[in-house]
């Protein structure tokens, strides 16, 4: 097990390095001079010089690329270069609306998808069963902004129980109302996610149900149920956890068109603003961290897979080889 | 009285595989497959290879048909040297030597149809000729009906898909059929039609046998000479009726004991 | 030719599936509505109309109403479609051509190169198609082509992942090793073997691709970062009308419809795709199960002929699956203590007659007529009612010990599991026991040995395992289903002799089902035959070895015989040259 967290953790560094030249490479595609926007048009040229100076542009790429390496793992991202705000800091700040946004999103697909996704692959043949299946289908098709769109419609516009978008200018000084502003995107979101989630849950079920080792347990005296409930579960939840790694980024993905419909000040919209704004160190800063958080979920999530199914920590090689 | 020509001489088969590393210290260990296997196919002979799990038989068969690199020892053909390489290079041993696998259910393509599976040897090996009329041959003569060529496998019983797979084998006219536990995902009343086969092809073509299998009773029924396998060696090898009878290895001895045997007709014990 | 005979069996295949039939439906309605919309809409999709503000659906010839600039919303919708469609082919397009070269590379490639892709693969799997599309089109303005080939990049990787994980697996199956031992080259192996059979995988994914390309663009467009103006777009039109979402929300019903629409149509096609293009499933589909419930009532109302002091009593038992009559009529009966050999070979029933017992028959399958256990009919009883007895009056053992042991838990817990079931024990004491058990069936060092998962152990220790949580009990009646099938001969006799040891010392029942005449001889008092769910024979072990009645005891003996092997006692003459002794 250590060899592997070890050899997990240096892949994880890999993965972190990568993805940083990566997104680095990507930015810099951007065209237009930053200076410009910073000086606008009035500023001559000896002025956008210094501006350039003053942001570092006129130093080589990679000295650029290793200033900014350096500086994050110490938590700095570095500043925005249009108005010079903390990136880090401001991140803080709207994470205080994304964090609980995805987080309880992430909460609720998994209250609902397991159990939902667990029992549609039981009753397949029955009616509910397929229901669950088919609402599951729609649930897939359903584009998330237009989820939220006709959630405001519902519970906004035509009985105003919620508030149709916004979040309080004072954040979380009355929990009541900034978790009240929350409810539709969490419920948006966990929606859109929850529907893909059942229909992995429902297939790695259905893959457990026809294993010989629940035909054991049911041997040895377990009902069919029982025998899912204590062997199946655990077997199952080894696919499951894998599309973790890949649910956590749609789920990001997800925030940013969710905080733009319901006009969250979140961290999608602060991406979405930047992007629009071509404030480079910014959106280098976010890109990085929605980045690294889905490698981080996905090393956690393999170290998880190692603790559930010990065979694969533990290849033998005769049974490689036959 | 000259002795047969050697067909196929493997000497000093060794194949390793590196085991997960333990501990971040230590280098992998490495685990023998097979180690310092030899042997020789004579001309028009058979020779049945035993051996329990893990013995290392297909390993074995698997560096026989230069389908995997061994690590160490030479495998000659007619004298002639076998390395694994790009499929154009072996075309000249893939023609004289061919395979039977043992599910023949996963060795034919559920996606192909019988002639094309059949044909595959004739096109790959760039053998001249007309290919429909020689699936058609091959088919008969493993006694399967040649309209059944536009069929999938699934389409087939176990014994009939295994005698599409002997007529694939066939097809290029080999001098050598390798076997590997060919009949053992077989029913026993077909298992005794597949055996009847193999064996009335090699006294019908003059085929020579390499037989595979944990089963002593098929080797006993095909093959003069018994190789016999425990984790990776060979722990004894010469004439069937030597080896089988008069055992001289303690493994072989605890083999032959181990198999349940079905007593012997009444009629038969005067 | 042939591959248009092929065409045409996936079409009909595709149009018999309920999936199919819609996904194909709404694919077709997308298709059909982008060349409509080339050739006519029915009003200008852009032309701004101040006199025609706020129409209702069905008002002046505007089927779906009109907006506050006056727009005709079905001709904006009917246009939207170029854009879906486009993007989702593009993007298809490009994550394939991306995705199938990459997965074979790592696949296929050298070691060290695959690891390399692997890693590359996993690093942009972390990057959203969403975020590089939205970056791509700040740099060069959004178009088709930004959009396109975000959506495919990023899925081009997924695919490769996915793809390669197929490839593999169909790399390492014995027709590709055939196909190599034929002389076939990488290259025509790829062609001929791995991309047939991966093409249903591939289908499958590109569909989904070509649905979240869909979505994609939507939540693209809605942002700001689609195709610019005058491009019409689904998402923007919900960007355009969700500020007057309260005064005309018809208005965001239709494009977020036809975007949903579209997505389902993709799934659902990608779906039926998969199964269309299996030969196997293509031909003779297994039919809707028949439900034989008036029969069973009829069937059981016969009186099964009482045998006194019978432990298990199996009368005219019959099986069905999916119409097919698969055990038809079977008579068996034990008595306690007795061994019972049930030998047949595949499709014979044997295996459903012993799953019947214990009511674990696979879903879908009907069993009529009796079975009675100490004298109390088994058939028909609940779930719950069975699992009181199984694993506690009557016990069984499975053919492959590995597949039969749960891979996640310590094995002294499934040894202890019945244990907790039937006699209440404390999971300490239950442990203890498992220990105890696992003694008693010959597992060496028990108490370390609980502690080990199936995979570290060996094929026959995995098989004592089994026979462990069968014995826990100290079942009446124990049912092994082909118990050393899967193992050495070697270890197949330790098996055989510790079955037989427990069960005459526990005085259990046994029913041994088999294959093997030769195993059966040595643990069988009685022996019935069973061919394509019949009871062919039923007798003494000598009688059936010696002087069986039906003529297919006697071809199975014969066949048996014939390719057993047989002791040889006296050693032939050795000429000495050709002993070749091994290294």
């Amino acid at each position: 097990m250590t060899v592997f967290v070890v050899r997990r953790l240096g892949l994880l560094a890999l993965s972190l390095l990568g993805a940083s030249i990566l997104t680095f490479a990507l930015l810099r595609l951007l065209p237009g001079d930053a200076a410009a926007s910073v000086g606008g048009i009035t500023a001559d040229k000896a002025q956008l010089r210094s501006i350039r100076h003053d942001l570092g542009l006129d130093r080589p790429l990679i000295a650029q690329y290793w200033t900014w390496l350096t500086e994050v793992p110490t938590g700095d991202l570095g500043h925005s270069q249009l108005n010079g705000s903390s990136v880090t800091g401001e991140l803080g700040e709207k994470l205080r609306v994304t964090g609980p946004l995805v987080l309880g999103a992430l909460v609720l697909a998994l209250v609902f998808a397991v159990p939902l996704g667990m029992l549609a692959a039981v009753r397949r043949e029955r009616r509910d069963g397929t229901a669950i299946s088919v609402a599951s289908q729609l649930g897939i098709a359903l584009p998330t902004l237009w989820v939220g769109l006709l959630l405001i419609l519902l519970f906004a516009v035509q009985t105003p129980l919620l508030p149709a978008q916004g979040f309080p200018v004072e954040g979380w000084a009355d929990p009541g109302e900034a978790s009240r502003s929350l409810v539709l995107p969490t419920l948006t979101l966990a929606l859109s996610e929850g529907a893909v989630l059942l229909r992995f849950v429902r297939s790695a079920t259905l893959d457990v149900l026809h294993r010989d080792y629940l035909r054991t347990a049911r041997a040895a005296g377990r009902t069919r149920t029982g025998a899912l409930l204590r062997h199946g579960l655990r077997n199952a939840a080894g696919p499951v956890l894998s599309m973790l790694g890949v649910q956590v980024a749609a789920l990001l993905v997800g925030a940013i068109v969710v905080e733009k419909v319901f006009t969250l000040p979140g961290v999608g919209s602060m991406l979405v603003a930047d992007v629009g704004n071509r404030d480079l160190v910014k959106v280098q800063g976010e890109v990085m961290l929605l980045v690294a958080i889905v490698l981080f979920v996905g090393f956690l999530v393999d170290i998880a897979q190692r603790l559930i199914d010990p065979r694969l920590a533990d290849v033998r090689v005769r049974e490689v080889t036959g | 009285m000259t002795a047969p020509a050697v067909l196929l001489r493997a000497e000093g088969l060794t194949r390793t595989h590196r085991l997960p590393r333990r501990s971040l210290w230590a280098p992998p260990g490495r685990r023998y497959a097979l180690r310092g296997v030899d042997l020789t196919l004579a001309e028009g002979g058979a020779l049945g290879v035993v051996g329990e799990s893990g013995a290392g038989k297909s390993t074995l068969i698997r560096l026989l048909l230069a389908l995997d690199r061994a690590d160490g020892g030479t495998i000659r053909y007619r004298d002639r040297e076998v390395r694994p390489g790009p499929a154009r290079t072996l075309a000249w041993f893939r023609r004289e030597v061919q395979i039977v696998l043992q599910d023949p259910m996963s060795s034919l393509d559920p996606r192909a149809r019988v002639r094309d599976i059949v044909a595959e040897p004739l096109e790959c090996l760039g053998v001249a000729g007309d290919h429909d009329a020689r699936v058609d041959e091959v088919l008969a003569a493993v006694g399967l009906d040649p309209d059944t060529r536009d069929r999938y496998p699934h389409e087939f019983s176990g014994g009939q898909r295994q005698r599409v797979a002997i007529a694939r084998a066939l097809a290029p006219d080999p001098r050598v059929l390798v076997a590997d536990e060919p009949v053992s995902a077989l029913d026993v009343s077909v298992r005794a039609q597949i055996l009847d086969l193999l064996g009335d092809l090699r006294t019908r073509l003059g085929l020579s046998l390499v037989l595979v299998s944990h089963d002593l009773g098929v080797v006993q029924h095909l093959c003069d000479e018994v190789l016999v396998l425990k984790a990776g060696e060979a722990v004894e090898s010469g004439p069937t009726a030597r080896v089988l009878g008069d055992p001289s290895h303690a493994y072989t001895r605890d083999l032959l004991a181990a198999i349940p045997t079905l007593p012997a007709p009444r009629a038969s014990v005067v | 030719m042939r591959a248009r005979i092929a065409v045409i069996g996936v079409l009909r295949a595709l149009s018999r599936d309920r999936n199919g039939l819609i996904g194909g439906t709404l694919v077709a309605i997308l298709v059909g509505a982008v060349l409509l919309s080339l050739a006519w809409t029915p009003y200008d999709p852009t032309a701004v109309d101040p006199n025609s503000p706020w129409l209702l659906p069905f008002s002046d010839g505007h089927v779906l109403g009109t907006d506050m600039l006056g727009r005709d919303q079905f001709s904006l919708i009917l246009v939207g479609s170029r854009e879906t469609l486009v993007i989702a082919l593009v993007s298809a397009g490009i994550a394939a051509a991306l995705g199938v070269p990459l997965a074979l590379a790592a696949a296929l490639g050298p070691r060290r190169f695959a690891a390399g892709v692997v890693q590359l693969v996993d690093v942009a799997i972390a990057f959203p198609a969403l975020l590089t599309a939205m970056i791509l089109a700040a740099v060069f303005g959004g178009s088709v082509w930004t959009t396109a080939s975000a959506i495919g990049v990023a899925f081009g990787v997924h695919l490769a992942r996915i793809a390669r994980a197929e490839i593999e697996r169909v790399a390492g199956t014995d027709y590709v090793l055939a196909a190599a031992a034929s002389g076939s080259s990488t290259g025509r192996t790829i062609r001929r073997h791995i991309l047939p059979n991966i093409a249903p995988t591939l289908l499958v994914q590109l569909s989904l691709v070509m649905a979240v390309a869909s979505l994609t663009e939507a939540a693209l467009s809605y942002l700001g970062y689609g195709s610019p103006a005058p491009a019409v777009s689904w998402g923007r039109i919900l960007h355009d009308q969700q500020p007057y979402i309260s005064a005309r929300p018809l208005l965001v019903v239709w494009p977020g419809l036809a975007v949903a629409l579209t997505v389902l149509g993709f799934n659902l096609l990608g779906d039926a795709l998969r199964d269309a293009t299996d030969p196997r499933l293509r031909h003779g589909g297994s039919g809707a199960v028949a439900k034989a419930d008036g029969e069973r009532a009829v069937r059981a109302i016969r009186p099964p002929a009482a045998v006194a002091g019978a432990l298990l009593e199996i009368t005219d038992l019959t099986i069905r699956i999916a119409g097919r009559t698969v055990v038809d009529g079977v008579d068996l009966t034990l008595a306690p203590g007795e061994r019972l050999g049930l030998i047949g070979e595949s499709g014979s029933g044997k295996s459903l007659t012993a799953l019947a017992v214990l009511g674990l028959l696979p879903e879908g399958a009907e069993a009529t007529g009796s079975i009675r256990l100490d004298g109390a009919e088994l058939l028909g009883r609940s779930e719950r009612e069975l699992a009181r007895i199984r694993g506690d009056r009557v016990a069984m053992v499975f053919q492959e010990p590995l597949t039969a042991l749960d891979p996640t838990m310590r094995v002294g817990r499934q040894i202890a599991e019945p244990l907790r079931l039937h006699r209440g024990m404390t999971r300490r004491r239950a442990d203890e026991a498992a220990i105890e058990l696992a003694a008693r069936v010959g597992l060496p060092d028990p108490a370390d040995l609980v502690r080990a998962r199936p995979h570290q152990l060996s094929g026959g220790q995995r098989q004592r395992v089994g026979i462990a949580i069968a014995l826990a009990c100290r079942p009446a009646l124990l049912i092994a289903d082909e118990p050393t099938t899967a193992l050495d001969v070697t270890v197949q006799r330790d098996i055989l002799a510790l079955l037989d040891e427990q069960a005459r010392e526990q005085g259990t029942a046994l029913l041994f089902i088999t294959h093997d005449l030769a195993v059966v001889s040595s643990v069988s008092d009685r022996v019935a035959v069973l061919r394509g769910g019949r009871t062919v024979e039923q007798g003494p072990l000598e009688t059936i070895l010696h002087d069986p009645r039906a003529p297919y005891t006697r071809a199975l003996l014969a066949a048996a015989r014939a390719t057993a092997f047989a002791p040889i006692e006296a050693p032939a003459e050795i000429p000495t040259d050709s002993v070749e002794a091994a290294s």
